[in-house]
């Protein structure tokens, strides 16, 4: 299964890791493009680059639907963002990687405490 | 755009979309939806064609995998993103088309699926118009499965072109509470019952969400997920999610129409009662956190014009800032309340009371919390400790004295002391108020497990309470409590219970009352269990109806211990596991927790027994009465564990801390420390008797332990005999766990003595009420002693009229040549499930083996 990981946040944050993602995955035998060129059969192709709009997107998305994984910065809007992890999962798991962890407590809910 | 449609066209040329003819990976053991797939299967077998609708992450397409097993699956499915390529999800589903032509598309599809394979097509809500075109040349002709997602743009689109094709509809439903906490445990296998409870809620029954929030909590990716899906709601469905997001309660809207039906269609509300809620409150978490605090209070004041209970409505007054609206609402709904939530009422006036009365009001809701048992809403209700010092000696005495007990309540036993001292330093000696807080002082110390001073100062405050002309009942209470930790005698005891129970209700004291039938409860364990039971059902039923959730659960809490006692270990599980479930005052969860502990351990259940004690063990307070049942249930499981040396560790420490403490439970922890020093060979010392006169419960520990030092002195076994079988007949009423454990020991000493007739007889005979008790902890020192008896033992002699229905299904299972993981899918329910039951039966009917287990069950 190729891998699919998808980065957001600052730029010079974002570059690193996908500089350290590519790596670790050259290091594993994948052949790295940069764009969206489909693979030709049977080669372990991982495209990457950054998805700044919706065709962006689109072209990942068929790029990943030919068979290649994915390391890629996202920086289109929220919805494409979301439209594009939705439609990726449909493929495998997704390591979608943020700025941050938004681990909240149940508590929080409603701002107003319990009767 | 125009490049992707580029890129989509030589991709499709290329022929790179090899066609899948394996289903994904699945989840061979899918929670909850044996149903679900049995209905699929016989769909896909008689070569038919259905459709799942559900919301997004319900698990539909690890269901269309199932639905395929067994046969050649050609699986696709359409994106979102992609709906301009047409014939996309065929294409991925049966490879690359010769042809665009419909006509000779579908004859390509009908070939390469062929009538032994399936056609898998998923989210079609998403589909090309081109490829639903399709399905009506395709559907009939080839087994079709797919999935349509609900709440989205296209999902009607796609259900149309379905419904004219006469494709069954299956409705994947949400997870029921008991199947999404069992997912829940798959992910998290150390999961807690309260946690458990608020994950399921969280997750409305949603796979995907449970599995997300079990493995890494809420992450920005999930959050991102959720409000992706929140973002197709139209401008009425989101106000309306925003509203409830922030209820606290269901609330009926009165002006609910159709944005209201979609959002119910789509499964993101549900009916509760005559209010509408959010199904998953992981949802409502998501939205409220986006709000604007303008907002917010915008949509409190909203919810409290609608919410009709006035708790509710207050809170949300309050929420919205309308401290004095808050105030008005909650103190006059007090006054026409059942107890309870008098109680709970003031107490949230209280937090919202302002000027001059303020501390007087606080103290005073204060102390109703307390009343009802409620330790947590007072210290809110009351504030910080010192705010009522403000001039009024009397008004800070009381305030301290509650403090005292919330102290208790939340494991500071010396906080507890130390306030209960300060109250009555500041009382006036002679007052109404110095009698009373006497009695708290007492109550204190008492539940410090100091005997003599407690007997001491309850003496004490019962002559203050006459001498001030109040109600003795009280004080009753506190010294009958104090009596029975020194050893008193039970009818001594029992009967300072029932006057002041007598007293508390002839006063209409309802907190009073309940506070005495929770200890005449508790007594009962050393008198007639039944009726002990009894008397409990009906306090809580008394107690709920007061609207006392609080005494309620204490009382529920000692009805646990109650069943363990009595021998109905599955009972005490499953009382005690509800109770745990529930947001519950901390020193009766730690109680709780030891409860069922030891009924699982008593069960043979080690692995849940093990977990439940590492978790409570690390909130329980640490004093003797928050941790010692926790650390007996311990000592026990290292014990029928095999692992001696633990348990007498365990012993050792506990009774190095707390062995001075009058705590008659300790007597147990002796018998342990003893069998613990027999299994390893080991002298167990001089037997050092339990320091005050023990309860009837407790009375069989000494012949016990008089029985171990004999059974471990050669020439004594038949004398050891007797005392063992003194000692379960001491025990048989009041404690049914030790008096099979004498049981068998008498049979072991007997055998040991060369009696081996008699022994064989005792040992079957204790075999088979253990076995009905459900008492697997003790079956393997049984079946050794039988052993060595020269019993010719088989898995055969059992009968497997102990199994439970589940077991025999189980083992059905295992007869039939499944793995576990098979006969989980097969009942819906997970692989260590299957493994735990398989090994239970196996251990109940005496087989060496599952397989010898399955054949024993299938002879019988």
């Amino acid at each position: 299964m190729p891998p699919y990981l998808v980065y957001e946040g600052p730029r010079a944050r974002t570059r690193a890791q996908v500089g350290e993602a590519l790596e670790s995955a050259r290091h594993d035998g994948w052949l790295i493009v940069n764009g969206w060129a489909a693979p030709l059969e049977g080669d372990q192709v991982i495209c990457t680059g950054t998805i700044a709009s919706l065709d962006h997107a689109r072209r990942a998305l068929l790029a990943a639907i030919s068979g290649a994984g994915l390391i890629i910065v996202a920086r289109a809007n929220r919805d494409t963002v979301d439209r594009f992890i939705d439609d990726l999962r449909r493929l495998g798991p997704v390591q979608h990687i943020t700025a941050e962890p938004a681990n909240r407590s149940p508590a929080t809910r409603g701002g107003a405490c319990r009767s | 755009m125009d490049e992707a449609r580029g890129q989509s066209d030589r991709a499709l040329n290329l022929g790179r979309l090899a066609a899948r003819e394996e289903a994904p990976p699945i989840a061979t053991e899918l929670v909850g939806r044996a149903r679900e797939i049995g209905d699929l299967q016989a769909i896909v077998a008689s070569g038919g064609a259905a459709v799942l609708l559900g919301e997004a992450g319900i698990g539909k397409t690890v269901l269309l995998a199932a639905a395929a097993v067994g046969r050649k699956a050609c699986a696709g499915g359409a994106f979102g993103m992609l709906q301009f390529v047409p014939y996309l999800p065929l294409i991925r589903a049966v490879g690359p088309l010769i042809d665009r032509d419909p006509a000779r598309v579908a004859v390509e599809v009908i070939a390469r699926v062929g009538a032994e394979g399936v056609l898998v097509l998923d989210d079609l809500h998403w589909a090309d118009n081109a490829t639903l075109g399709i399905l009506q040349r395709v559907v009939g002709q080839v087994p079709f499965v797919s999935a349509v997602r609900t709440g989205d743009a296209g999902t009607e689109r796609a259900l149309q072109a379905l419904r004219d094709l006469g494709v069954t509809e299956v409705q994947i439903e949400p997870l029921g509470d008991a199947d999404a906490a069992e997912l829940a445990r798959r992910w998290q296998p150390d999961i807690g019952p309260l946690a458990t409870r608020q994950l399921v809620g969280r997750a409305g029954g949603n796979p995907l969400l449970i599995e997300e929030l079990a493995r890494a909590g809420v992450t920005t990716t999930l959050k991102f997920a959720i409000e992706h899906r929140l973002r197709s709601l139209t401008g009425e469905e989101r106000s309306i999610l925003e509203l409830l997001s922030i209820a606290l309660a269901p609330l009926d809207l009165p002006d609910a129409g159709t944005a209201t039906d979609h959002l119910i269609r789509d499964g993101l509300v549900v009916r509760s009662g005559p209010g509408l809620t959010i199904r998953h409150t992981l949802i409502a978490e998501v939205i409220a956190e986006g709000l604007s605090e303008r907002r917010m209070k915008r949509l409190h004041r909203e919810a409290a014009a609608v919410a009709t209970d006035p708790a509710i409505r207050a809170r949300h007054l309050l929420a919205a800032g309308d401290r004095r609206a808050a105030f008005v609402v909650a103190s006059g709904a007090a006054v026409d309340s059942v107890p309870g939530m008098r109680a709970a009422l003031l107490g949230l006036a209280a937090e919202c009371v302002t000027g001059a009365q303020t501390a007087r009001f606080r103290v005073e809701a204060a102390e109703a919390l307390t009343g009802a048992d409620l330790f947590a809403d007072a210290a809110r209700a009351l504030g910080p400790e010192g705010d009522a010092d403000k001039g009024d000696p009397e008004l800070a005495a009381r305030a301290r004295s509650v403090h005292a007990q919330i102290r208790w309540g939340v494991g500071d036993a010396d906080g507890a002391l130390a306030s209960a001292e300060a109250a009555v330093a500041l009382a006036t000696p002679g007052t109404e108020l110095a009698a009373r807080l006497l009695v708290e002082r007492a109550w204190v110390v008492t539940h410090r497990r100091e005997g003599v001073r407690a007997v001491e100062l309850a003496r004490d405050a019962l002559v203050a309470v006459r001498a001030a002309g109040l109600r003795d009942g009280p004080a009753q209470r506190v010294l009958g409590i104090a009596t029975s930790i020194v050893g008193g005698e039970f009818d001594e005891y029992l009967g300072m219970y029932e006057a002041a129970a007598a007293d508390a209700r002839a006063a209409g004291d309802i907190g009073e009352e309940l506070s005495c039938g929770k200890l005449i409860v508790a007594t009962l364990e050393s008198g007639d269990q039944e009726l002990g039971l009894e008397l409990g059902a009906a306090f809580v039923e008394r107690a709920m109806n007061a609207g006392m959730v609080g005494w309620a659960q204490s009382i529920r809490s000692s009805m646990v211990s109650l069943a363990s006692s009595h021998g109905e270990y599955e009972r005490a599980v499953v009382e005690g596991q509800a109770l745990v479930a529930e947001p519950v005052e901390r020193r009766i969860r730690s109680q709780a927790n030891g409860f069922i502990a030891l009924a699982l351990v008593h069960l043979g259940r080690f692995d849940e027994a093990r977990r439940q004690i590492k978790q409570a063990l690390s909130v329980a307070p640490d004093d003797i009465d928050g941790r010692f049942d926790l650390i007996w249930a311990d000592a026990e499981l290292a014990l029928a564990g095999g692992d001696p040396g633990r348990a007498l560790s365990l012993a050792d420490d506990v009774l190095r801390r707390f062995g001075d403490a009058d705590y008659s439970d300790t007597a147990f922890l002796r018998v342990i420390r003893d069998w613990a020093c027999y299994d390893l060979g080991r002298a167990p010392g001089p037997q050092v008797e339990h320091p005050r006169p023990l309860h009837r419960q407790h009375l069989g520990t000494s012949v016990e332990r008089r029985g171990i030092r004999l059974l471990a002195t050669k020439g004594s076994e038949l004398e050891a005999a007797q005392h063992f079988l003194a000692a379960a007949e001491a025990f048989q009423r009041y404690h049914r766990a030790s008096e099979i454990r004498c049981r068998w020991a008498h049979g072991e000493a007997l055998r040991r003595a060369g009696q081996l007739e008699a022994a064989r007889a005792t040992l079957e005979a204790t075999e088979a009420v253990a076995a009905e008790l459900g008492m697997l902890a003790i079956s393997p020192r049984i079946r050794r002693s039988l052993r060595l008896t020269g019993a010719r033992r088989s898995a055969q002699r059992a009968s497997s009229g102990v199994l439970s229905a589940r077991e025999r299904e189980v083992l059905a299972g295992v007869a039939a040549g499944l793995t576990n993981g098979q006969i989980a899918a097969r009942l819906g329910i997970s692989r260590p499930t299957v493994a735990r039951i398989v090994s239970n039966a196996t251990a109940k009917l005496g087989a060496s083996s599952r397989v010898e287990a399955a054949v024993a069950a299938l002879n019988a």
